[in-house]
Formats: structure tokens, sequence, C-alpha cells
């Protein structure tokens, strides 16, 4: 009966997943996640920022799911293709290769599917000028062809946020311009 | 005979995994781990001020710098709820801020970490570390 041990040992292991003790830990990198993630703008109009960030979200695609002025807040996302032909390729090639040597694999259910992006953005008054501060965080989800999530990140690409902020405040002066 | 006795066990072992696993359905309605009042005091706090929009948008830049995706949020009622992930866990996160009395804003924050309630003291004193760090840059203007 020697040989059960270790069954029943998996047995009482396998319980519920346990919790990080780190889950609400302060990164140690998050002063320079602030400084990515926001710009000031020389502007007390908090609506009109908030309008041009709405703009700014919209110009690449993410459709608003909620918005409350009073506290500046834009929750907005957009479900697009995460499909690579590479992958795509590897997959069905090496699942064609087992299929040839008599065996069973399913590597194309792993591939990616789609992906959800999600952003958002927070609109608030700078307390050392006149000016309103704009932070925003984009987020994705994977999903593969079975339909389970195959990974979650954060979108810490620099140069995604250059390229929204530029955009934001391109909007701002298009606004002020009235065009 | 050897059969026999590995049925036997296999049976015992799963009555009582069936026995030891987390509660049914209908019984996670309304369970907790700790008592109410201990899970309260372990996730809120209170802080000497009244600004209430003040200490909102504290809570979503604290949110935000512990890598949290704002979902949504309601000034009135005072609540934010954020979303996170560790791995392919995902965390939700919902804190409320009401008045407690005339001088003190009484801040309540809970989370779930996948299918479980986190109830661990430590994890919650964390959140207020940076909950104060949060304040404390805001009030010297490091934005």
């Amino acid at each position: 009966m020697k040989w059960l041990r270790p069954f029943v040992l998996c047995f009482l292991l396998a319980g519920c997943v346990s919790i990080p003790g780190n889950l609400l830990v302060l990164p140690s990198d998050y002063l320079s996640a602030r400084e990515q993630q926001m710009r000031k703008f020389s502007t007390l109009d908090e609506k009109q920022v908030l309008q041009a960030g709405a703009g700014a979200l919209q110009d690449l695609g993410f459709t608003i799911d909620k918005s409350e002025s009073e506290l500046g807040i834009i929750v907005s996302s957009k479900d697009r293709t995460a499909v690579s032909v590479g992958q795509t390729t590897l997959a069905i090639t090496a699942d064609l290769a087992c299929a040839l040597m008599g065996s069973y694999s399913n590597l194309y259910g792993q591939t990616d599917k789609m992906q959800k992006i999600q952003a958002s953005l927070v609109v608030s008054p700078s307390l050392a000028q006149n000016s309103t501060v704009v932070r925003v965080k984009f987020q994705s989800i994977v999903w593969n062809q079975m339909g389970q999530v195959s990974r979650f990140e954060t979108i810490k690409d620099p140069k995604i946020y250059q390229d929204f902020f530029e955009r934001v405040s391109k909007a701002i002066f298009l606004e002020e311009q009235k065009i | 005979m050897r059969l026999k006795s590995f049925f036997l066990v296999l049976l015992f072992a799963s009555l009582v995994f069936s026995a030891s696993g987390c509660a049914t359905s209908q019984q996670q309605i309304l369970s907790t781990d700790q008592s109410q009042v201990a899970l309260r005091s372990i996730q809120s706090r209170a802080f000497d001020t009244t600004d209430k929009k003040l200490m909102m948008r504290s809570v979503i830049n604290t949110l935000q710098d512990l890598d949290f995706l704002i979902q949504d949020s309601s000034l009135d009622l005072g609540t934010v709820t954020g979303q996170k992930f560790h791995g392919i866990t995902t965390v939700k996160m919902s804190v409320t801020v009401k008045e407690r009395n005339e001088k003190q804003l009484l801040v309540r924050a809970n989370a779930q970490f996948g299918l479980k309630a986190v109830e661990d003291p430590k994890t919650y004193q964390d959140f207020f570390v940076a909950l104060e760090k949060s304040i404390f840059l805001t009030a010297h203007q490091v934005d």
C-alpha cells in the first residue's frame, strides 16, 4: 500500500489555490510607471481634457464602456483578433507531423484567437500648478482557440503611451481652436 | 484481493475529498471565513479628513499604482472598483469611502483572488500603507 501515499498527499495538497502574500504591496517601480502613464496638461478645464481623452480613445478604436465626469474616469475596451500567422502555421505543421507519426496533438487549439484590450483613463487636477493630470493604463486579455484565457498583460510599451498622449494634446489643441 | 483494497481506498479517498472540499455553491452566497466584525476591522481604516473627492482620487491613484485597471466608480456612493491579473488569475478589488463622523472618513476595501476572498490582514495592511503613501504624495504635490 506504500504506493498509495503519493496519491493521498496529492489529494491533501490539491485544495484551493493559496493567495500570494504580496498581492497589494506597492511595486518598487511604481514611480516610473506613474511617469509613463501620466501627463500634465496646462489647463484647468477637466471636462475638456476628459473629452479630449475620450476622443483619443475613439481614435484608437476603443469603445467607451463607462464614464464618470465627477471623478474624471473613462473605462473603454476593444475586441480584436490575436491570430498570428506564424504561430498558427507552426502549430498546424506540428499537429500534422504528429498525425503522420500516428499520435495526436492539439497545438492549434492553444494558439491565440482573440484579445480584449481595456483602457482606463483618469483625469484629475494637479495640485502643483494650474494644470490637469491625465493617467491612462492599457491591459490586454488573450484567449486561445479553445476559448481559454491564455494570458493577461499590462501594456508597458512606452511608444503606445507616447502616441496616446500626443493624440490627447492634439485633441485639446483642436478643441481650443474650435476646428 | 489487491484490486478490492485498491477500490476501497479509492472510495475512501473520494469521500474524504468531497467532504473536505469547499462549501457548496449555495452555502457560498453568505459565507465568510472570518467573523463579520473581525473582517470589517481588517478591511477598514479611518482617515482624518473630510474631503471625500480627494480621498477617492487618492484611492484611484493607489489602485493604479498597484497595477489595477479601474473598472467603475461613483462619487455619490463613494465606490471604486478595479481589476488586475496575477499570472492568469484575476484579482478584483472594490473600495468604499464614506463619512465616519464630522472629522473622519472611513475607507473600506475588499478583494478577491480568483475564486477566493482575500481575508488576510497583512494584504489589507499593505493596501492602506500604499494609500497613505498616495495621500502623502498628493499632499506634497508629487505627480
